[in-house]
């Protein structure tokens, strides 16, 4: 009996042993194979797969996602293996079949197309799928902001980013389904120019007759027009709508010039009318470069998405757009009493202003020293006295037929003297583009313009550390310094070597009786 | 009435007697712990895992207990010879399918609620989850389903054998849960021409119950509207009632004509 224990007793054991051994051989083998060959097993038919999970769609696809995180985690960096990638690929078309409405899937597999397997338009592809799935989901807004940038930051491609950031704020544009007809227009423009999503087609058509309509197949949710027009003297309309096609037309009091209007609140219409049409142009020629119709606005989406939408315009140099577009950003973020979103606006504003001044007078100052040998001074008033700057927008609009209208009417809107606002005004305060002058290494001149407001924060901000610097310094000794120098004697002053250069040109001084910091003699 | 209560509590208290009752209970309960581990692993989608793979084990379990317990419940009569004493004692063979169908649904409810219970537990004490008011709608329409699943192993069981039972019961499960796509299936054969087949899985889609009605986990975990709380109480239930009769009135005629020799 004890025999036959030890016996049963010894052959388990060395049934585990050989069975030890066998499966560590076989995990050997294994440890050549493929890691990604679990994941290529799955099915690249997402139907398939829903079908096989008998109901369970939702687990399946939390079990898949799981899958997912530890798989990208473990072959980040070689995900864009081509062998690799289709089995990652099904997985996410596998999750995203099971449960079409799981954004993190569509968000991730975004994140994992683009920046593991660098497949910027697969998963461009793939956000826009998620968000078309779940249009009717406000907080699907991400799929098609992610899309927008990775079009604007990998592809550059300014304006598929700012049609996906429009996109994502107020869903497609409208007016691409619309039928669309026009009256009085003149021969060679065609009515689809006005919805064909290109603002530089434009149709012109004679001003007493013009009338645009935009008829849908169904009543549609309205929250935003906007009627675009190449032209320098803005024609003014009145736009009416209908609820159906037999409902007598109304009209909307509130839209009646080009540029966007939003309808707050909403109205549903299955037509749209624009009419009657008046301008100031002696030939009574009016121009629609682009319509634009919107639903309303997605309250999920934070604000800085419209404001990214318009850098779009920068980004891709259209001055015009950029700008009148963070005009009536700051402009309605001002009624709405969000001074954070209008500060931020003025600020771009002031930037972008400022950006086409300054492009226009480096050109002039190189004219200049070309010309004279000298650079111009400071505030340079020769650029304009001797007609560099009108000699440079000579040229400008020569070579682009549209620069009036584009840049010179947004430049001149406050003040036709254009030497003035060139030279002195800088949009936010009265305040000058000086021409700074400086040596570098090699003993040679360097010179830049810049806003004189750059030069005043710069100042401000030097001026109120010198100051805390001397508070710190009284606190320690008892008394101010007698000059400003003695604080480089701290071993707690870290400050650049220009830390006492007033960046305004003049100088910083210390009154050592009130420790007060203070600046005098601007050079500029 | 008294004698159908009286067949269905004891079915009830033999089934929880059995081991099988508290084997699955274990395993669904394991099973909800493995979601916990899951769920940590799934990078803030605790929410969403707990509650998919929560209500996937009562599902499965609940099922797989109305068929492990539910195909002996009849047979165990027969095999026994104790249904000769039942019927003898003046239980009808409609009374007694109907005890047998109710007693195992009342121990089906129990396992339900138990693990529908624990599972809204887990989701009040895990941190970023809670359960919402659709979740206890999803474990509720989720006893209606159990409830034809139920009849269905009743109604096999009526005149086959413990394993075939077993076998058709998971077989109609299956289609059942699978019903929209026969739907799509015929439309695709129509265009196929095959105009027989899927004229049959048209039948087959009418006469089956369509268990996927009684799904709506995905809504849950996407917080969506599964329509009026009047047509979740009463209308989904009500056709789960509905079939559920239709079944047991086969089981009883099926039974009736059954020679216990």
């Amino acid at each position: 009996m004890k025999n036959k224990k030890a016996i049963s007793l010894f052959l388990v054991v060395v049934l585990c042993a050989v069975f030890g051994g066998l499966q560590t051989l076989i995990l050997g083998k294994r440890a050549h194979y493929r890691v990604e060959e679990k994941i290529l097993m799955l099915s690249n038919r997402p139907k398939i797969t829903r079908m096989l999970s008998l109901g369970f769609e939702g687990a399946l696809c939390d079990l898949l996602w799981v899958r997912a995180i530890q798989y990208f985690g473990g072959n980040f960096s070689t995900l864009d293996k081509p062998e690799k990638k289709p089995g990652m690929v099904n997985l996410f078309r596998n999750m995203v079949g099971l449960d079409p409405q799981f954004l993190d899937a569509y968000k991730f597999g975004g994140f994992v197309f683009n920046e593991a397997m660098r497949d910027k338009n697969l998963a461009m592809e793939f956000l826009l799928e998620g968000a078309d799935k779940n249009i009717s989901n406000p907080l699907a807004w991400r799929l098609r902001f992610d899309a927008g940038f990775i079009a604007f930051y990998q592809l550059k491609d300014f304006a598929v980013a700012k049609q996906l950031f429009m996109q994502t704020i107020y869903g497609d544009d409208l007016a691409h389904e619309a039928q669309v007809k026009a009256e009085g227009l003149q021969e060679g423009f065609f009515a689809d120019s006005i919805v064909d999503g290109d603002p530089y087609s434009e149709a012109k058509m004679d001003a007493p007759s013009a009338s645009i309509s935009l008829a849908f197949k169904r009543p549609k949710a309205i929250g935003r027009v906007n009627l675009q027009t190449r032209s320098a003297d803005e024609p003014s309309f009145q736009l009416s709508y209908s609820a159906n096609n037999s409902a007598a037309p109304q009209v909307i009091p509130s839209v009646t010039t080009p540029g966007f209007s939003d309808l707050a609140p909403p109205i549903t219409l299955q037509s749209m009318l624009f009419n009657p049409f008046k301008t100031a142009d002696p030939n009574g020629i009016v121009s629609v470069s682009e319509i634009e119709v919107y639903g309303p606005p997605n309250k999920e989406v934070p604000t800085y998405v419209e404001r990214m939408a318009i850098e779009m315009d920068r980004n891709a140099g259209r001055f015009r757009a950029s700008f009148e577009q963070y005009y009536r950003y700051w402009d309605e973020a001002r009624k709405k009493g969000d001074m954070v979103s209008a500060d931020l606006a003025w600020q771009k504003l002031t930037a972008i202003y400022s950006a086409k001044c300054i492009e226009l007078l480096e050109e002039a100052v190189k004219l200049y020293k070309e010309k004279e040998s000298v650079l111009p001074s400071t505030h340079m008033h020769e650029l304009f006295d001797k007609g560099y700057i009108q000699e440079v927008l000579r040229k400008k609009n020569a070579e682009d037929p549209n620069f009036d209208a584009d840049v010179m009417s947004v430049l001149t809107a406050r003040t036709k003297n254009i030497g003035e606002i060139l030279t002195t005004f800088d949009l936010q305060n009265p305040q000058p583009h000086i021409l700074i002058v400086t040596k570098n290494a090699e003993g040679n001149e360097d010179w830049r313009i810049i806003p004189r407001t750059d030069l005043m924060n710069d100042q401000y901000i030097k001026l109120e550390t010198l100051q805390k610097a001397v508070n710190k310094y009284k606190d320690e000794h008892g008394t101010y310094p007698k000059q400003l120098s003695d604080l480089s004697r701290e071993s707690w002053f870290s400050s650049s070597a220009d830390a006492f250069e007033d960046p305004l040109g003049g100088e910083f001084f210390l009154d050592p009786l009130t420790g007060k910091v203070g600046a005098r003699n601007p050079k500029y | 009435m008294n004698k159908i209560f009286a067949i269905a509590l004891n079915t009830y208290k033999e089934a929880v007697r059995n081991k099988v009752f508290y084997l699955i209970l274990l395993f669904a309960l394991i099973l909800l712990g493995v979601s916990l581990i899951l769920a940590s692993l799934a990078l803030g989608q605790d929410d969403r895992i707990i509650k998919h793979i929560g209500l996937m084990a009562i599902n499965i379990f609940g099922l797989m207990l109305s068929m492990f317990v539910g195909v002996n419940v009849v047979y165990e009569e027969l095999d026994k010879r104790t249904i000769y004493t039942i019927i003898a004692s003046g239980v009808t063979r409609t009374q007694f399918i109907l005890g047998k169908f109710l007693g195992l649904f009342i121990t089906v409810t129990t396992n339900i609620v138990i693990m529908g219970g624990l599972l809204c537990l887990l989701l009040w004490i895990w941190k970023d989850a809670n359960p919402s008011p659709s979740l206890i709608m999803a474990i509720f329409l989720m006893l209606f389903e159990m409830m034809i699943v139920t009849a269905l192993v009743v109604l096999f069981s009526s005149f086959s054998t413990p394993v075939l039972s077993a076998v058709l019961t998971f077989m109609c499960w299956i289609i059942g849960r699978m019903s929209e796509d026969l739907w799509e299936w015929s439309i695709r054969l129509i265009d196929q021409g095959a105009k027989g087949v899927a004229y049959l899985l048209r039948g087959l889609y009418f006469f089956l119950p369509n268990l996927a009605i009684y799904n709506v986990q995905n809504q849950v975990v996407h917080h969506e509207d599964i329509g009026s709380l009047g047509y979740a109480i009463f209308i989904y239930p009500l056709a789960g009632i509905v079939y559920t009769a239709l079944l047991l009135w086969i089981a009883t005629v099926s039974f009736s004509g059954r020679d216990f020799k």
